[in-house]
């Protein structure tokens, strides 16, 4: 028994709801130095009733990336390029037209529920308050509303009153989604939504947004480190590494075929399947070395890659079309004619 | 510094014994067997039961974090315990090491019986015994530099003679586990998950142990550095070598460094054997469960599978029989919902084990 999560024919993919072009990041340093941008010229897509997925070790500059197109920077943070969503220029907007995006258009999934419940609240109650903002609905509408979502994302209707710390993590991630589908939002950003589960869990949780998304043609941008998880979910993948986009393909064939010797080795890096049982002739993982710093020069990659050349730590490779997507590595061969 | 303990019961006796009620099946202490190398550790109906008050009358429920578990581990074996959150598998570690107090139960290392010692004596086999935990920023502390939190077993247990001799052997610990000395003087804010994690395995390392728990010991790491934590461990184990007991939410993780693996759902264990067998069987249907909800990179799924819902299961209301009856595809009402499935042999002696009465054929 499954459910077909299969793309959406190629054809009616192609209507772009959020083009993000050239985003630069810069974070306040604490000594007042200008410090290096964390995110770092950034481009990508995000077409209606797709899911794309960003994905990266700590510190690429993913999660960074979709609070800037949320605009939930911490004050002081520098943002440059354009965040084009369904037409409206994100960073020219006002603060309270923001507000109206925000959760209405576009909701937002983290990755600890945890941490984003109210304890002193019920999960009824943060999700009737999100319909009561998103949507102006009051009293009973409101509350008709709030089941009415939580029964779209399989939180039972019996436990409407329960506080954050009687649910398991499960089904407080389906609290979350709940909050941020309040606003019947067509985009939907998820900041490794399946991290802090296990694995029955995230299989469920992951069932849910490919059926949120089949059913409502909602878009996803789910963001995470999780190659497999990603594999299942996504239809096209963007990898970063130091705040840049390395790799951009589809999905099956960036994280079965990748192009960029950092996506490779990344997937090398997952133990096999198959159960070990020979202790004798012991498997190796292909060690990355650790990034001590990334270089000003040449390929940030270049120093842990290990097939970097010469001309790897000189030049700064540029972002270069490919069959089916970008790479940004000299040892790629580009194709003029993609896109 | 394992000295053969003649007391010891053998691994294929305590195949016998499954964690159920019956009491002839508790192995004997007093029965050495030759044929077989003895096991470290012994795990005998381990149960934790944390009362709990709810409602308004205040009736005492027991909550079984921890139901009747049994197993052994030979020695320089890694047995790995896989479950979700809630299975147990945390207690579990921390009952062996009596962190945690079990309610019920033994546990018998290197032929000595930890749930019946003294304390002084526990304290004197502890030095054998350690532990890594999951989250490297909360298990260290942070008032400590590195060089002192790897020490802090050396002193405790007075294994260094003299200041010089202490400053050697951190650094030898940092050389070992791929850290640079001048990291023993800096303290845990100032590294990375990964540099902690190392730091917390050089710690439980210097001690000299036997018999290492390593508890989700990669769960908070990125997929390189984890890579490289899976490497080092293997390494050290086979220099050492230590006996491990591997808990982990990451199957992916766990059928990679086992020799053996157990499955926890609600406090038992529901399925024991060879990795092999247990990764290309998958005899209980929560055993299967859980593979099904593996995202794979190999298969190129392009489907998720439906998977029963897990997620509203009361571990303080646990059903009659067997706790996966409401999700189970092979329930069998009258009897699954009755009678609790124990632990057995699959075919006769054979070391895959399954506590199920309608197990998957294949």
């Amino acid at each position: 028994m499954t459910i077909e999560t299969s793309a959406v024919p190629a054809s009616a993919q192609a209507v772009p709801l959020l083009r993000v072009r050239d985003l630069r990041v810069t974070l306040p340093s604490a000594m007042g130095v200008a410090a290096v941008p964390v995110v770092d010229g950034v481009s990508f897509v995000v077409h209606r009733g797709e899911t794309l997925a960003i994905v990266g070790e700590s510190g690429a500059g993913k999660s960074i990336t979709a609070a800037a197109v949320m605009q939930l920077l911490p004050d002081g943070a520098r943002v440059t390029g354009s965040i084009d969503f369904n037409g409206r220029e994100l960073t020219q907007l006002d603060e309270r037209a923001l507000q109206s995006v925000r959760g209405r258009e576009i909701g937002l999934v983290f990755q600890d529920p945890s941490t984003a419940l109210n304890p002193m609240y019920s999960a009824g109650w943060h999700v009737t308050e999100a319909v009561t903002l998103a949507r102006a609905l009051k009293g009973k509408a409101a509350k008709e509303a709030a089941h009415a979502v939580l029964l779209q994302v399989g939180f039972p209707s019996a436990r409407f009153h329960a506080y954050p710390h009687e649910l398991s993590g499960g089904m407080r991630q389906r609290a979350m989604l709940a909050i941020a589908l309040a606003g019947e939002p067509q985009l939907l950003i998820a900041d490794e939504p399946t991290t802090a589960l296990d694995v029955i869990a995230s299989g469920r949780i992951r069932a849910l947004l490919a059926e949120l998304r089949h059913q409502r043609g909602l878009s996803l941008w789910v963001i995470s480190h999780d190659l497999p998880m990603v594999a299942e979910l996504a239809d096209r993948v963007v990898v970063m590494y130091a705040g840049e986009v390395v790799e951009h393909g589809p999905a099956h064939r960036v994280l079965r075929a990748p192009a960029h010797p950092y996506t490779r080795d990344l997937l090398e890096c997952l133990p096999p399947m198959g159960g070990h049982s020979t202790r004798d002739h012991r498997h190796r993982l292909p060690v990355i070395p650790p990034a001590d710093s990334v270089p000003s020069e040449g390929c940030r990659y270049a120093p842990r890659c290990r097939d970097a050349l010469a001309l790897c730590h000189a030049e700064h490779p540029t972002l270069r079309p490919t069959a089916d997507g970008e790479a940004r590595c000299i040892l790629v061969p580009a194709t003029g004619d993609a896109q | 510094m394992t000295k053969p303990n003649p007391d010891a019961t053998d691994a294929d006796k305590d195949d016998e014994f499954t964690g159920v009620e019956s009491e002839e099946r508790t192995p004997k202490l007093d029965a050495p067997d030759r044929r077989r190398p003895q096991a470290l550790l012994y795990v005998q109906k381990l149960t934790k039961a944390y009362p709990t008050n709810r409602g308004f009358f205040r009736s005492t429920e027991l909550l079984h974090a921890l139901n009747g578990v049994s197993f052994y581990i030979r020695h320089k074996e890694t047995l790995g315990i896989v479950g979700g959150s809630g299975s147990g598998k945390s207690t579990l570690g921390r009952c062996i090491l009596r962190l945690t107090e079990p309610t019920l139960g033994r546990v018998v290392f290197d032929g000595n019986d930890l749930t019946a010692i003294s304390a002084s004596e526990l304290r004197g086999l502890r030095r054998r015994m350690q532990i890594v935990l999951q989250n490297p920023y909360t298990s260290l502390d942070p008032h400590m530099t590195v060089g002192d939190i790897i020490a802090e077993g050396i002193d405790i247990f007075g294994l260094a003679a003299g200041r010089k001799d202490r400053e050697e052997q951190v650094a030898g610990w940092c050389a070992r586990v791929g850290l640079s000395e001048s990291i023993a003087t800096r303290h845990p804010h100032e590294l990375s998950g990964g540099q902690r994690q190392r730091v917390a395995v050089a710690r439980a390392l210097a001690v000299k142990p036997d018999f290492l728990i390593l508890d989700e010991p990669t769960s908070a790491l990125d997929v390189s550095v984890q890579a490289q934590l899976l490497n080092l461990l293997q390494d050290l184990q086979a220099e050492f070598g230590l006996t491990q007991l591997f808990i982990s939410h990451d199957l992916r993780t766990v059928q990679y460094v086992s020799d053996r693996i157990g499955v926890m759902h609600f406090g038992r264990l529901v399925e024991l054997g060879r990795t092999a067998d247990v990764v290309a069987r998958r005899l209980h249907p929560y055993t299967r469960a859980l593979f099904e909800a593996l995202p794979s990179l190999e298969t190129n799924r392009r489907a998720l599978p439906v998977i029963g819902n897990h997620d509203d299961a009361n571990p303080l209301a646990p059903p009659a029989g067997c706790a996966y009856f409401a999700h189970c595809p092979n329930a069998e009402p009258g009897r699954c919902d009755v009678e609790t499935p124990v632990l057995s042999e699959t075919a006769p002696r054979s070391r895959h084990r399954v506590a199920c009465w309608h197990p998957f054929t294949n």
